[in-house]
């Protein structure tokens, strides 16, 4: 541990800590533009040049290229290094335009603070300015080339880091441009970030393009619920909406960066069309009189038929304080539910994927990034989780090989071993090759049902030769790896796969790896559900119930029944038996259209919440602003009204779990706050698993990790081998498999304007051999019959991709919910070519 | 640059095209033979073009922009087209001791052109160069990589007159 | 003795001077009959002006409502179809300001500009608050030259890019010349 003085002040540092960051620990923040604790050192910029006095190297050096070293002794103010930066930064500035003004990087623009802090307040060279023409680059970041200094962050971002190659720098010299090839979209999920990391303008944010400077907004701490991994964000509130999200660092989940889906997808909470008022039989009216009304016809509907008449549903995206609330209700009310899943099969991976992570498997997102393997199994990430993309490049940088076991199309930035093997095989082929990877001899401390299981394993003879082939090769590589993770998706696979993949990386453990165990999960708040859902009762059941009469009330709490339920036409049919519907949510779905009451909810923004990630990790998030209409809104975008009223217009909108307190509860309740407080003293109540997690002001920054206690899922079970020999497929049919893309899929990001623009056509993908037998090319249109009615949809015919199969993404244009039930098989005559 | 019209669209002769995917073939990283490539293109046609840009990155699975990168780089690769012969002036310290400005000056008014420039009958482009490793030749010149030097102005008119003789 | 004398003596003078200036010509000036010219830096009632070219000068930066130290100006920012940055709205509310001209010191476009005309009182003080209607006027103002769009280098309908003061003509990426 080198130890050196800078500025006559000692510290010690690990070695191969660069100077630059060895005096931020010191709190000496040099001037800096090319260097990036996330992306690393160059050289480039030459501004955090500083002196040395003593030590190995002598005289003005730069910090961010030199390591710390014994003895030296470092000046940050000497003369020398002071005039050196200045005249860097005078040099930097001879091409800068004089746009600040209109420049939406102003006000946190690292050049600008350089400029001023360096002393360079007058510009003495008068000549000619270098420009450039600048390039569109697509909805989300702004082109401004003349603004450049050539720091490379943004190309050593964009294709280094991310994997991408579609942007980058072209020419020499003083005429060095970074852009595109040709003007179009990015192509990365990750291009947002460029906003974040270029030091000075050429990269702004679009969506939020000339909306306010930074020392005006509202700014608080945040985290992303656009999908389980829950990212941290900085949400920029103002006038009464969020304007922009950045990437906020974080130590355990997302290092400095976030992707595109969860940096634009709070719109939501700002579209223009969200409803804030409630509503009875679609007529707008105070808040407490539809509580009122609400409370009044449960009532009526318990007082005539029984509490067990009326249901409850939730969803994945309320908060914790939300879930457990309408969970406490249903208990003390004997109201059914409250269902947080509606499909079984998925409730069950869930849980499995809760229970099956303990504490010595479960790696963060950021301990990702330093495996040596990565073992995908079932999952796309750039598709379900981009910034699990995104480690696991990091992870592939370093030197650390990945395989992904998954029959979709995966594409991923860096390079991998694809085994596109069927839904059927994505089991056998992971344990085949773990057990080709895993000398049983090895093994030291392995239980008795461990080694059962081991052997339970088919032999590898039992595929084709060429899988067999592939399955050796990259078992060799597993087997050479001493820090392999295991990254278990719970979108596509079987209900056994999440429970086997635990099995597996506990295997690995057992040949002394230090394994590791990473779900990804459907819903930012999915392992809460787990944790709370109760065991008995189906959403299906439910379902029946209202088809047969005994459900007559069904509340829904932040959930889309009709764009999440596989059959729209049977819930639509459902939904008309009802007696009463009532509706909680924050956005205008489909089935908040067809409430008879329909009472506003607070998102997270307005409201806080607590949420938990795939790895168990609890978070919690401030409100960011208060509820109400955005002034923009009130005023049709133009100045604010003059005259105020008491009340904040649009406010009405209350969190989750105080709406639902109100509404069951016929004494005033005490404020949202406080109810907060009772539901979340009261959580260990409902799964003990919550008994170890401090008050909400003394959980750490990076949250805590909440394990669930429960049993349920004993380890090495053999179901998966038995799941093997149920032949589940029809003959000469393909089998439609529903996913989720980047963009497009995911229910928030839909309300969200300029992910819109970044929307691929809905296609469906199809295997080369498939397609062939079926007479299709690329991107012939098809009509697919399903259970209540065809689809049309274009057809994209893929080589590496499992046979057998139809990848159909759940796109926002694709009307996809007409399937009666779950696995749906396609035959080939269902299938049709449409002729233009 | 305006993309010239006028150009023959540059998909590969397929005679080449097999030579370069068997060339490729043979290296463990195909990325490690992009300038050659560009070469190969540019010697068939003159410059490249950016079909011929999208076609090297097809050829050796990389993209378009970095292909790009590389081919705005080099000095010796033309985005744009040129003539017949490239000429090119070296600029560099010791050809500037020696004078290269006046051989410049008077290709400039031989020719008719400015720097950067191509002569109308599509024979001659002139460009400048920075150091070329000829120092011992000052001023010297590079037409279609050939060393000239050291020059005068009679010299280059000689030299002119053959290369248009030529045609 | 003595000091009596010297007593009187002042007392004398200072009646004297009093008495001097009962026959002097009063110097008041009788407002608002008579409006006296105020010099043109006087400060008081804020304006934004225009570029000599007749656009919109404010380009709603924020810096003066962040240089306003009894923040009584607030605005929104937004574009217009030529790139041009605007204030799609834009207030001052005069019953706050204290007409401290660190606003039209902050204006890096010479928008915001003080003027010496001060007579704003009004009883509803509702109608302090100035729009931007009420503040855009028609002239240049105390800077009659200044065009920001001439110096920025963004594209607008002032020019494109290379076409503004001070530029050379933008980089052509696929040039053959180094």
């Amino acid at each position: 541990m080198p130890k050196l003085i800078i500025d006559d002040r000692e510290i010690e540092v690990p070695a191969g800590t660069k100077v630059i960051e060895a005096a931020e620990r010191l709190g000496i923040k040099i001037p800096r533009f090319c260097y990036h604790p996330g992306l690393g050192s160059v050289g480039a910029c030459r501004v955090c040049a500083v002196k040395f006095l003593e030590g190995p190297f002598k005289g003005v050096q730069m910090s961010c290229m030199i390591d710390a070293k014994d003895g030296m002794v470092v000046s940050t103010t000497d003369e020398e290094a002071v005039n050196f930066r200045q005249y860097v930064i005078e040099w930097l500035m001879l091409n800068h335009p004089h746009d600040c003004p209109v420049c939406d990087e102003g006000g946190h623009c690292l050049l600008q603070d350089m400029t001023v802090s360096g002393g360079h307040g007058i510009r003495r060279y008068l000549g000619l300015k270098r420009t450039y023409h600048d390039q569109y680059l697509g909805p989300l970041v702004q082109h401004e080339m003349n603004r450049c200094i050539h720091c490379y962050r943004c190309s050593r971002f964009y294709q280094e880091f991310t994997g991408y190659h579609d942007l980058g720098v072209m020419q020499i010299g003083s005429r060095t441009f970074f852009g595109r090839y040709q003007d179009g979209t990015l192509e990365s999920p990750f291009a947002g970030n460029l906003s974040d990391i270029c030091p000075t303008g050429v990269y702004t944010d679009k969506p939020s393009r000339f909306f306010g400077r930074r020392w005006d907004y509202q700014r608080s701490p945040s985290i992303c619920i656009n999908c389980s991994l829950g990212c941290h964000t900085v949400a920029s509130g103002r006038y009464r909406e969020v304007v922009r999200q950045e990437a906020r660092y974080s130590e355990a989940v997302n290092g400095y960066f976030i992707c595109d889906r969860g940096r634009y997808g709070f719109f939501y909470t700002s579209n223009e069309e969200r409803p804030r008022q409630a509503l009875v039989d679609g007529k707008e009216v105070s808040y407490d009189q539809a509580i009122r009304e609400a409370r009044e016809k449960l009532g009526e509907l318990i007082k005539s038929t029984g509490p067990d008449a009326v249901a409850c549903v939730s969803s994945e995206r309320s908060s914790l304080e939300t879930q457990a609330m309408l969970k406490k209700i249903c208990q003390t009310k004997g109201w059914q539910g409250p269902h947080y899943f509606l499909d079984e099969s998925m409730a069950q991976k869930v849980k499995s994927a809760s229970s099956r992570l303990e504490s010595g498997l479960a790696v963060s997102l950021r301990e990702l990034e330093s495996a040596d393997f990565i073992l995908v199994i079932g999952a796309d990430p750039v598709n379900e989780a981009p910034m699990l993309a995104l480690a696991m490049r990091q992870a592939q940088r370093r030197g650390g090989k990945i395989a992904v076991i998954d029959p979709r199309p995966v594409s991923l930035p860096f390079e991998f071993h694809h085994l596109n093997v069927t839904p059927n095989e994505v089991n056998l082929c992971a344990s085949l090759l773990v057990k080709t990877a895993v000398d049983l001899g090895a093994a030291t401390d392995l239980e008795q049902p461990g080694i059962e299981f081991y052997q339970a394993i088919p032999k590898l003879e039992t595929v084709s030769s060429s899988l067999q082939e592939q399955i050796a090769k990259v078992a060799q590589e597993l087997k050479e790896s001493k820090r392999p993770i295991i990254v278990c998706g719970t979108e596509t696979v079987r209900q056994t796969t999440p429970a086997l993949a635990a099995d597996h990386a506990l295997l690995l453990q057992a040949t002394n790896k230090q394994a590791g165990l990473f779900y990804l999960l459907p819903g930012a708040n999915s392992f809460s559900a787990s944790l709370l859902a109760s065991e008995d009762g189906s959403f299906l059941e439910t379902l029946e119930g209202i088809e047969n009469g005994t459900i007559k009330g069904l509340i829904l709490v932040e959930r889309d029944l009709l764009l999440h339920f596989h059959d729209r036409q049977r819930m639509e049919l459902a939904f008309e038996k009802l007696e009463l519907l009532v509706v909680l949510d924050y956005v205008n779905s489909r089935t908040q259209q067809r409430a008879h009451i329909f009472l506003p909810t607070s998102t997270l923004y307005e409201a806080g919440g607590i949420f938990i990630t795939q790895e168990g990790r609890l978070q919690v998030v401030p409100r960011a602003h208060l509820s109400g209409t955005p002034i923009a809104q009130v005023s049709g975008g133009n100045h604010p009204p003059r005259i105020y009223e008491s009340e904040i217009p649009g406010g009405e909108p209350r969190p989750g779990w105080q709406a639902l307190a109100e509404l069951v509860h016929e004494e005033p309740q005490p404020d949202e706050n406080t109810t907060r407080s009772s539901v979340l003293n009261g959580l260990s109540e409902l799964n003990p698993a919550f008994a170890t997690i401090p008050a909400i002001d003394e959980l750490p920054e990076d949250g805590m990790r909440v394990s669930s206690p429960e049993e349920s899922s004993p380890r090495f079970s053999l179901d998966w081998i038995h799941e093997l020999e149920r032949k589940e497929s029809p003959d000469k049919s393909l089998e439609l498999v529903l996913v989720n893309w980047t963009f497009s899929t995911e229910e928030l990001s839909q309300y969200s304007p300029p992910l819109m623009k970044l929307e691929k056509e809905a296609a469906v993908f199809m295997h080369v051999d498939d397609a062939t037998s079926l007479g299709l090319s690329d991107s012939d249109k098809v009509t697919i019959l399903l259970d209540r009615g065809a689809l049309e949809a274009s057809v994209s015919v893929k080589e590496n991709m499992a046979p057998g199969i139809i990848v159909m993404p759940r796109h926002r244009l694709l009307e996809w919910q007409k399937i009666e039930t779950l696995p749906k098989f396609v035959s080939h005559e269902e299938i049709k070519k449409v002729s233009v | 640059m305006d993309h010239n019209e006028d150009v023959i669209h540059p998909m590969l002769p397929a005679k080449l095209r097999t030579s370069l995917a068997e060339h490729i073939a043979r290296v463990d990283h195909p990325r490690e033979l992009v300038v050659d490539v560009m070469f190969a293109i540019q010697d068939q046609f003159g410059f490249l073009s950016d079909e011929a840009v999208e076609e090297v990155a097809q050829l050796l699975n990389m993209s378009p922009l970095e292909v790009e990168e590389l081919a705005t780089f080099y000095t010796f690769i033309y985005r744009e087209p040129v003539g017949k012969y490239v000429i090119h002036v070296c600029d560099s310290v010791v050809c500037w001791m020696d004078g290269y400005e006046s051989i410049q000056d008077h290709l400039r008014s031989k020719l008719g052109i400015e720097m950067g420039e191509t002569t109308s009958d599509g024979l001659f482009t002139l460009l400048p160069v920075c150091c070329i490793g000829y120092c011992d030749r000052s001023p010297a010149i590079l037409i279609n990589k050939e060393v000239y030097g050291p020059l005068t102005p009679e010299k280059l008119d000689e030299i002119l007159e053959n290369l248009r003789a030529q045609g | 003795m003595k000091s009596a004398l010297e007593a009187i003596g002042a007392l004398a003078t200072g009646f004297a001077t009093t008495f001097k200036h009962l026959f002097r010509k009063p110097i008041t000036e009788e407002y608002p009959e008579y409006r006296r010219p105020l010099p043109e830096r006087s400060r008081a009632v804020i304006v934004l002006t225009r570029d000599p070219d007749g656009g919109e000068r404010c380009v709603a930066c924020y810096l003066c409502s962040a240089a306003c130290p009894v923040s009584c100006i607030s605005m929104q920012s937004a574009e217009r179809e030529d790139g041009r940055r605007y204030a799609r709205w834009f207030r001052i509310n005069f019953a706050r300001c204290i007409y401290c001209g660190l606003c039209e010191e902050a204006c890096p476009t010479s928008a915001i500009q003080l003027t010496p005309y001060f007579e704003t009182c009004e009883r509803d003080i509702l109608k302090l608050v100035y729009e931007k209607e009420d503040l855009l006027v028609e002239h240049s103002g105390k800077d009659k030259e200044y065009n920001f769009y001439k110096y920025a280098g963004v594209v607008t309908e002032v020019g494109d890019k290379g076409a503004h003061e001070r530029e050379e003509k933008p980089v052509k990426i696929k040039s053959n010349l180094p």
